[in-house]
């Protein structure tokens, strides 16, 4: 059931109303000037809820890493040599959904986040650079989608292995510092 | 275009039709007046892989640029030499057409790109034969979140056309023809020798990238009917596999 309250409704009663959501259920929503600001529900719904919606990010994360993993085989097969057309287009197909994946990898797992955001990044720069692309650079891309992201869960130190592929397979992760990046990562091992 | 003498259109004369000189495309619309005119679906994935592949790649660039010179540049600076020429000829078939102008250059590659090149192909065209069934031949370029996609690629694990049926059915044709192409010095045509000799053992060595990058030649010249000539701009490759396999070639 669900009841909408003003934050000043809610002052001397918040006691009451977290009984009452923890027992009965329910969600109270609080307003201010008549915009809903909050919603108290019990801790056990609230859980429910991440879960379903974790569930459901695990889901949407699953179909976009699909759609990834196909457009980078096709482009693989497709294309020949440096300065292909085709790897241009790759990653410009490629950014929308590197955006989405980064939206659902959020919900996923840190390491997801971590990983698809890098991905995210990597894609804006090599769009925003204008070196011929390599077909080696989807080469790592699909070592990443095949062999990290379809895990249920990552780590940290998976978002580090990702970055460490994408370095030393020529992508730049970062935007540019002085010296070499592949070098830097070898001095921190 | 006519009842005349049948001549059948390679993939580098369809796309010459739309980029050549002024002074080639009206030599090409003399030659062919008169003639039946036959090109076949598999040329047409060709030519969707190439020139309509080019107009995005082009489009792409214009779009994500805010002046028009900065796409030469990037055209001269991320492309190779192959696909950098072939971006340069479809923009001088803008030049040509006096589009100048960012706006004007989108708004007309939008009409290439939606339905005028497919149209222009079809263009004085009586016959489109559909020999392999090639299914990126039904592919057309479609707008999906502020850019155009085209699945201009097949691969070899998905089966979606009946070339390895087609060359089965040829095999008596194709007899001996493995063995001359492997002595060739041309690589390209030694290529087409090796997936030959594979293909009875592996008949799916002809989709994907096999079909695409190495067979098409060997395709589009046994589709060519019996009584039709090949007309291409390519004849290092093809007169080989027309005198292999008994086709005439065009003589302008």
């Amino acid at each position: 059931m669900e009841r909408v309250l003003s934050v000043s409704e809610t002052r001397g009663r918040l006691t009451g109303l977290v009984q009452q959501v923890a027992e009965r259920g329910g969600e109270v929503i609080i307003t201010t000037r008549d915009e809903p600001m909050a919603v108290l529900m019990s801790y056990r719904a609230y859980q429910r809820w991440r879960e379903r919606q974790r569930r459901q990010a695990r889901v949407q994360f699953a179909e976009l890493l699909s759609s990834a993993q196909e457009l980078i085989e096709t482009t693989l097969e497709g294309s020949r040599e440096a300065g292909d057309s085709d790897l241009y287009l790759f990653w410009h197909n490629f950014k929308p959904l590197a955006e989405d994946l980064w939206q659902a990898g959020l919900e996923v797992s840190e390491g997801h986040a971590l990983i698809t955001s890098t991905l995210l990044d990597v894609t804006l720069m090599v769009l925003d650079g204008d070196a011929p692309l390599q077909p080696e650079h989807l080469a790592v891309l699909k070592r990443i989608a095949t062999d990290l992201l379809p895990r249920p869960e990552l780590t940290a130190d998976d978002a580090a292995q990702a970055h460490r592929l994408l370095v030393e397979g020529g992508l730049r992760t970062v935007f540019p510092v002085e010296g070499d990046l592949a070098t830097l990562y070898e001095e921190a091992m | 275009m006519g009842d005349g003498p049948r001549v059948f259109l390679d993939t580098t004369i369809q796309i010459e039709r739309l980029t050549g000189t002024r002074a080639r495309r009206a030599q090409l619309t003399v030659q062919l007046t008169g003639k039946k005119v036959v090109t076949s679906t598999y040329v047409l994935g060709e030519f969707l892989r190439t020139l309509v592949k080019d107009c995005i790649t082009l489009y792409t660039l214009v779009s994500q640029s805010v002046y028009l010179d900065d796409v030469e540049v990037q055209i001269a600076n991320r492309f190779n030499k192959r696909e950098a020429s072939r971006c340069l000829l479809l923009w001088a078939t803008l030049q040509r057409a006096r589009v100048y102008g960012r706006e004007k250059v989108l708004c007309t590659l939008r009409t290439y790109i939606e339905y005028g090149l497919v149209q222009a192909f079809m263009a004085g065209v009586d016959q489109v034969s559909d020999a392999t069934g090639c299914g990126l031949a039904q592919e057309r370029p479609h707008w999906v979140e502020g850019t155009y996609r085209l699945r201009a690629q097949c691969r070899r694990e998905v089966k979606e056309c009946q070339l390895e049926e087609w060359l089965a059915a040829h095999s008596a044709a194709l007899d001996g023809v493995a063995l001359h192409l492997r002595a060739s010095e041309e690589p390209a045509l030694v290529r087409i020798g090796e997936l030959l000799d594979e293909f009875p053992q592996e008949p799916e060595t002809v989709r994907g990238r096999n079909c695409t990058w190495y067979l098409g030649d060997l395709i589009i010249t046994l589709e060519c009917p019996a009584d039709a000539a090949l007309y291409t701009t390519n004849r290092r490759h093809f007169e080989v596999l027309c005198a292999q396999l008994g086709k005439p070639m065009y003589e302008p």
